[in-house]
């Protein structure tokens, strides 16, 4: 543990420096790129002076390196500009979106996790006989259904025919406000003011979109399960373990498993960090105000604020997805400690 | 023809819905006192009256701040109706308007709304100068003018003096606009900060209409609750919600549940579906908006007029309104949309490749042309440009579609890089200056982008004069004749081909009455929205 503590300085460092990396980057793209932010903010009709003086206030006419110096010095102050789409602060608005997308990232991994590990142990266990077939068939379809079409099918079976779930959006329209915003997760919230109806209600609504999403997790999951599973079930210590007498289900869950259980917290990881940044389509079926749908509706409108505010969020989330997994590395494998 | 829109192909879930029916009866049912409606309300950027400028904000805010005048809304066309503008007077020089204001009307707060309020309100825009300000900047308003110009002359009357004498119609109607919403100057200014209140009425609400802005989250929704004692009666639902629903699928279904009372996004497949379904019924309502492509005629091709009356023939007018976008649009080929002042009525062009084929051949080619057309990559536009291209194509043009987003092609519009540009022009406020000043006004050595015809080379000294006399033509029904004029020789000989203009088409649940997704005063109507 004091080694980690040691090497927190050099991990700020790194920190530091990938983010000013990613912001200088997406910055120069975004200012590359040939949407001109001031049309998206005056639109159509407006006038030559109006034009230019929303370029002016916009910062528009100074040079490029001066406008990037600008920016990481008001970022360096906690100041993150506002939002050309919302007309709000950047950071309100990634404080409102990004726990709507947090919650939903979160569902699909235990999803993924709790379906995708064992049926890819399944897989590799009784390779190439029903069980392995029935997950290879999952994982294919996982990987070539669009999410936006079993996001519409799912809502209009679940929720349009058997009313099981609830409707698109994250609350009812009449639970809206009920729950004061501590964490801006709304089950969370409701659980902290005990409102279980309103718990309930965000329940039914996240079931539907997180199922949607954690079948592409299961996917992908069960599928390097199942690969890291059949190396390690290859390996002489599992025939010396079986040789000893020891029971398969042993062998299985706590030799192997326990061997590729550094892999397969990477894959988790990234698999939830991937769906941390957003998933854009899903939340556009689903009406979810999540980081995708925010970070997408920005770009298009050459928002920058909001686009720069949003990819700080990711980066981070990535760098912080990655500590974690370090961590665990440390307490699952003794040799990386 | 092509059959179906685009969009409707892309989202194979749109037509697996329309195979599906939802199991009768099984819907639930919102509030009786509650309106709630499925509706994209992405682009709802300012909430500031002074500041939106894009339908969306007018759709919430003409239901919660007040005018000076106001647009029937029993009407089918736009006819005018005293606001908080009890009545007014013109002096001799038609240039000074004495509007005598309202007594005993009361803003949201309690606050009793005066000239005084009135007066900040016509001048808050320019001190504010957001994008809009441009409509009170045309009438020859501006900052630094505002003090001497926009007079408060007693405690409910208030003076404006204009930099020239105007129809008496036209300021009417540019004070029905959002822009011409009246604040609660006293809250204002609690909450100015460094902005005369710019932010804080950006989320927030200083009005005295039929509803107050009960709630607000950009993207997400807006809720709209009953103001009980407003001046023209008590509204009939007690509140109405918004929600953002982006995909025209998922609001079908919150329909079809009976979670929302309106869906206002369908694409045509989704209302083709609903039609004769019990409980759901579908209307329509124009909106200010025409849909135009117009070519540059700086362009060494297209700075002949045969090519550009070739063009004309070869647009399928009935096609695009009945079959690519049936029930969005109806046929329309003038630029003042109808129910405005002055529509025209008459349609002079049809699909003719056989003449087309022929001016060109007048015009120096024989063997057809290229041509290229700038669209935004997105409906209806775009849709409507790969339509062109096939009907250009029977007529020996061949055009190639360049999309782009919506302001990279705005830029190269602006910057007259285009040669055919195809784009929707909205009506700003409800008076057919609005539309004649971009249309059919091009000063001679101006450099203004923002004028449709400055970005298309069509220079037209007598025109503009002609649409000068109109702005200042103090009888109506003159006025409404000039604009008719203008308006023939507009479809004649300008390089614009209107080919449509759109209306809002929604399904509603039928326990729903006396909503108005769009009307003559350019916004929806919730006030006299009820349910049985």
């Amino acid at each position: 543990m004091a080694a980690t503590f040691r090497q927190l300085p050099g991990f700020a460092l790194q920190l530091a420096l990938t983010l000013l990396g990613l912001l200088a980057v997406t910055f120069f793209i975004g200012r590359v790129v040939p949407i001109d932010p001031v049309l998206a903010v005056v639109g159509d009709q407006a006038p030559r002076d109006v034009y230019e003086a929303v370029r002016r206030e916009l910062g528009l006419d100074q040079p490029l390196w001066v406008q990037f110096g600008i920016y990481v010095r008001n970022v360096l102050a906690g100041e993150f500009g506002m939002s050309l789409v919302t007309g709000r602060p950047v950071v309100e608005d990634i404080a409102r979106v990004f726990p709507a997308t947090l919650e939903l990232a979160t569902f699909a991994t235990i999803i993924g996790v709790a379906l995708g590990v064992p049926m890819g142990i399944a897989g590799a266990v009784w390779q190439d006989r029903w069980p392995d077939q029935i997950v290879r068939v999952v994982g294919l379809v996982g990987y070539s259904v669009p999410i936006f079409w079993l996001g519409i099918v799912g809502l209009l079976v679940f929720y349009g025919i058997l009313g099981w779930v609830q409707g698109p959006g994250r609350l009812g329209v009449f639970f809206e406000d009920i729950v004061p915003t501590v964490t801006g997760v709304i089950l969370v919230d409701a659980a902290i003011a005990g409102e279980w109806e309103v718990f309930w209600n965000a329940f039914g609504h996240v079931v539907l979109p997180s199922a949607v999403l954690g079948y592409f997790s299961v996917a992908y999951i069960a599928r390097m399960t199942r690969s890291f599973m059949l190396e390690q079930l290859s390996q002489e210590y599992v025939v010396a373990a079986r040789a000893k007498g020891m029971s398969e289900a042993r062998v299985v869950w706590v030799h192997a498993l326990r061997n590729i259980a550094v892999q397969l917290v990477t894959v988790i990881a990234l698999s939830y960090a991937r769906l941390l940044e957003g998933a854009v389509l899903t939340e556009t079926v689903f009406a979810w105000p999540g980081l995708g749908r925010y970070l997408t509706t920005a770009l298009l409108a050459a928002d920058m604020n909001a686009v720069l505010g949003a990819t700080i969020v990711v980066g981070a989330v990535f760098v912080g997805v990655n500590l974690l997994s370090d961590l665990l590395y440390r307490l699952l494998d003794p040799r990386a400690r | 023809m092509i059959r179906l829109p685009k969009r409707a192909l892309l989202s194979g879930g749109a037509a697996t819905l329309a195979l599906a029916a939802l199991p009768r009866g099984a819907a639930a049912q919102t509030p009786r006192n509650t309106l709630v409606i499925a509706a994209q309300i992405d682009d709802l950027v300012a909430l500031d009256p002074h500041h939106s400028f894009e339908v969306t904000g007018s759709d919430v805010l003409k239901n919660v701040y007040d005018q000076l005048f106001v647009i029937d809304e029993s009407k089918p066309t736009a006819e005018l109706l005293p606001g908080l503008a009890e009545s007014f007077t013109v002096s001799e020089d038609g240039r000074t308007f004495t509007f005598r204001i309202r007594q005993g009307v009361r803003f949201h707060s309690g606050n009793a709304l005066t000239a005084a309020d009135v007066a900040f309100s016509i001048r808050r825009p320019l001190l504010i100068n957001r994008t809009p300000a441009f409509m009170y900047r045309s009438v020859g308003l501006t900052r630094d003018n505002v003090e001497q110009t926009v007079r408060q002359t007693g405690e409910f009357e208030v003076q404006v003096t204009f930099d020239q004498a105007y129809a008496p119609s036209l300021i009417q109607n540019l004070f029905t606009a959002t822009i011409g919403s009246v604040v609660d100057s006293r809250l204002v200014q609690q909450n100015a900060g460094d902005d005369l209140g710019n932010a804080w009425l950006n989320r927030n609400s200083a009005a005295s209409g039929a509803y107050r802005i009960a709630r607000y989250q950009p993207n997400e929704s807006y809720t709209l609750e009953r103001n009980d004692s407003w001046w023209r009666g008590r509204a009939n639902l007690q509140r109405v919600i918004v929600r953002h629903v982006p995909e025209a699928a998922t609001q079908r279904l919150l329909l079809e549940r009976g979670d929302v009372d309106v869906a206002r996004n369908l694409t045509p497949t989704d209302i083709a579906a609903l039609r004769g379904r019990p409980n759901i019924a579908i209307a329509e309502f124009p909106r200010g908006t025409i849909q135009y492509f117009s070519a540059n005629m700086g362009d060494p091709i297209l700075s002949n007029p045969k090519v550009i009356e070739a063009l004309k023939q070869l647009v399928d007018y009935d096609a695009i309104a009945n079959n690519l976008l049936p029930g969005q649009v109806f046929p329309h080929q003038s630029f003042i949309p109808r129910a405005i002042l002055g529509e025209v009525d008459s349609r002079p062009w049809r699909f003719d490749p056989a003449r087309a084929r022929a001016l060109l051949a007048e015009a120096g080619h024989p063997n057809g042309i290229r041509l290229t057309m700038d669209t935004a990559n997105t409906f209806p536009s775009l849709d409507v440009a790969q339509a062109l291209q096939a009907s250009f194509a029977r007529g020996g043009v061949t055009l190639e579609v360049l999309p782009a987003t919506g302001a990279q092609v705005l830029a190269k519009f602006r910057a007259r890089n285009h040669q055919l540009f195809i784009g929707i022009w909205g009506l700003g406020y409800p008076d057919p200056h609005y539309n004649a000043d971009s249309f059919a006004h091009n000063p001679p050595g101006g450099n203004n982008p923002g004028k449709l015809t400055w970005r298309n080379n069509w220079n037209i000294p007598e025109l503009t004069a002609r649409t000068e006399a109109a702005m200042r033509e103090r009888d109506q029904n003159a006025r409404a004749a000039i604009y008719r004029q203008i308006q023939e020789e507009f479809m004649g000989t300008s390089p614009f081909a209107v080919f449509a203009q759109q209306q809002v088409q929604v399904a509603h649940r039928t326990n729903l009455t006396g909503y108005m997704a769009s009307s003559p005063g350019l916004s929806a109507v919730y006030w006299r929205a009820q349910k049985g």
